[in-house]
């Protein structure tokens, strides 16, 4: 499970340092019992060789399928990372952003076409 | 065989308000109660900021050492709930168990019930709108100063909602500083005051049962925003604070892990029976006066388990909405370090324009509650939906609409025999339709145009499962005629001797607003009702 956590953590942006987040990450998902569809996990072993298509199926999963297994468990590195001192700043304004509006439509905009791209592709690859 | 003197049954808000009245003639007072209590009770004395930059073990404390926050198995009314209040719920699905397809209600067993998760608003019902619960006016209005002088009130003066929160009837104590977001988007509508006022919109600063100011052994509230996590120096009222005070000057007993199962009368004294909850040993309590303080459904369960009958009760629960909006001219602010998660502002729709029919918006600034649970109902992307929610988080509002309910042929409940531990489960229905569906979209869209107006984008509008809102009451209504599932106006229940009932359950009507201060200030009036009745 090690490997997923690394793309996982990676994906949302946390440059992990040492493997602590990594082990906590996999003992939650022991513990929380998030076990993956075979399809799912067939996704997974892919996504894991290709990681620059996750933020395209995760866009694509958040419009078709929030439900959807790996996303839960995208979730629970997300929440972990947030619950780190290391990485609060990317949770977490220090100081005023300027011209933020036009920052946040930017990165909404942006998000919203990874999702577009990525339904296309979950849908050729038949990963919905 | 001890015959008590009274007997109370709950230590929630009307039970614990029941006990201190009873308490103060000096006559031996016993509440029996589950009494689940808090195991992660915080001791926290940070503030949020501070904890995110510099706590390594912050994952347990926001999202349990068991992952309580991440775990799916949670009740559909409240997912995703509090390590810190996980207490609250604990034992219900085993020994309150509930089927329905409709309607879930939250319930509790935990020392001080639901009360230890209150929101705090604490708003008088207006005389027309006690009129349709079934309560007298004159006398609620007094009991609202007694309760109000001893759980203490924060609130406003003055203010445009003044008379729908207070009326002016209570001694308040200053209300809290508002949040910068929540004190702009007060001044936009102080701008636009006429217009709204004419929508019958009014917005203000709600009263809440926080202290700004100390109150006996408790202390002012600090603005560390972990309002959901940690309850420092006791600033916000919790009834397991009553319990606690009253043990300690010895004025009650308190017998815990006892379920209440059923009553019936013999001569001059009732006996209950209760069954222990850890050896599901039962034992018999005998008191001069019993007092039902369960919530309305623990209380429904009892009586219909006593008067063994199979009818079905009506039930009354506020329909709920909520509604995330993001406040433009707050996006990619910084956080500040002095924040309050407690309710800020609160908007009153005064449909008939007489009291008679409100609906009320408390509105929320978001953050202590951390962002992935907001992420994961994004249609975005988890990686690019973080950066636009850091920006977003200090704009982000939660505006929580809770609808006045009124009496509907199709909601009931129902005590059905099965094989959990008390014998049976309830059964339960309870939908939204005719007019009074039509009534709550009416309502939703206009409270999303005055939200516009404001500068205000609601980015969703979410109606939730009935249930969701907390709020159930009218089971055992009041009323004038002697009949049996019906309250007297004094609460004593029909059919009986000295079983008197202090909880909701006699609220013929559920105004829009916070009903526990009403309930606590019934469940004073009852204990009343209860001495002079000895």
């Amino acid at each position: 499970m090690l490997p997923e956590a690394k793309i996982f953590a990676q994906y949302l942006d946390a440059k992990v340092d040492d493997e602590a987040l990594l082990i906590k990450y996999t003992k939650a998902i022991e513990k929380l019992k998030l076990s993956l569809s075979e399809k799912e996990a067939s996704v997974l072993r892919y996504l894991i060789k290709m990681p620059f298509l996750l933020p395209f199926a995760d866009g694509a999963w958040a419009f078709l399928n929030p439900k959807n297994g790996i996303r839960k468990r995208i979730m629970v590195m997300s929440a972990f990372i947030e619950t780190e001192p290391q990485f609060v700043q990317l949770f977490l304004n220090e100081k005023d952003v300027s011209f933020s509006v036009f920052k946040m439509l930017f990165r909404g905009s942006v998000a919203v076409l990874r999702g577009i791209i990525g339904v296309f592709l979950i849908l050729v690859l038949g990963w919905k | 065989m001890e015959i008590i003197d009274y007997i109370v049954v709950g230590s929630g808000c009307t039970g614990a308000m029941a006990a201190e009245t009873l308490a103060e003639s000096g006559k031996r007072v016993l509440v029996i109660d589950v009494g689940v209590e808090n195991e992660n009770a915080s001791t926290e004395n940070t503030d949020f900021i501070a904890k995110r930059f510099n706590d390594k073990q912050q994952s347990d404390f926001f999202l349990g050492k068991e992952l309580e926050v991440l775990s799916e198995n949670s009740h559909p009314n409240i997912p995703q709930q509090m390590a810190q209040r996980k207490f609250m719920t604990e034992l219900t699905d085993k020994f309150l168990p509930v089927r329905s397809n409709n309607f879930f209600p939250v319930e509790s067993l935990a020392l001080g019930g639901l009360g230890s998760g209150w929101g705090l608003g604490s708003c008088v019902f207006s005389e027309n709108e006690l009129k349709k619960v079934g309560l007298s006016t004159t006398l609620m209005n007094e009991s609202y100063k007694a309760i109000a002088s001893r759980i203490g009130i924060s609130g406003e003066k003055n203010d445009d909602v003044c008379s729908f929160c207070h009326n002016n009837l209570i001694d308040l104590q200053p209300s809290i500083k508002l949040n910068p977001a929540a004190e702009s988007l007060y001044q936009r509508y102080r701008k636009k005051e006429v217009y709204f006022n004419q929508k019958k919109l009014f917005i203000g600063r709600p009263a809440i049962a926080l202290l700004t100011e100390n109150k006996a052994d408790r202390q002012a509230y600090t603005y560390k925003d972990l309002d959901f996590y940690a309850n420092e120096g006791n600033s916000a009222y919790r009834p397991a604070i009553t319990i606690h005070n009253l043990l300690k000057k010895g004025k009650i007993e308190y017998q815990k892990g006892w379920l209440a199962l059923r009553f019936w009368e013999e001569n001059d004294y009732t006996i209950l029976e209760c069954m222990h909850v850890e050896t599901n040993k039962k034992q018999l309590f005998y008191a001069t006066k019993l007092i039902l303080s369960a919530s309305t459904l623990s209380t429904a369960r009892i009586v219909m388990r006593s008067f063994q009958s199979k009818d079905k009760l009506p039930i009354l629960c506020n329909a709920y909405t909520y509604m995330p909006m993001v406040y433009w001219p707050f996006v990619g602010k910084r956080n500040i370090d002095q924040f309050c998660g407690l309710v800020q502002l609160a908007m009153f729709y005064d449909k008939n324009a007489d009291h008679s029919e409100v609906a009320m918006a408390s509105i929320y600034n978001y953050r202590s509650m951390l962002n992935f649970r907001i992420l994961k109902q994004m249609p975005l992307n988890y990686a690019d939906g973080m950066k636009f929610l850091k920006l977003l988080i200090p704009a982000l509002f939660i505006a929580g609409i809770f609808h006045p309910a009124d009496y509907q042929a199709q909601n009931f409940i129902k005590l059905q025999k099965s094989d959990s531990p008390t014998g049976d489960t309830l059964l339960t229905n309870y939908s939204f339709e005719g007019n009074e569906a039509n009534q709550i979209i009416e309502t939703e869209k206009l409270y999303a145009k005055a939200f516009f107006k404001l500068n205000c984008l609601i980015l969703n509008k979410i109606r939730t499962s009935t249930g969701a809102s907390i709020h159930y009451s009218g089971t055992l209504p009041f009323s004038e005629n002697e009949q049996l599932y019906h309250l007297s106006p004094a609460g004593k229940l029909f059919g009986t001797n000295n079983v008197f009932v202090a909880d909701g359950s006699g609220f013929k009507f559920l105004p829009g607003k916070g009903l526990t201060l009403s309930l606590m200030a019934n469940a004073h009036l009852v204990a009343q009702n209860v001495l002079k009745n000895a």
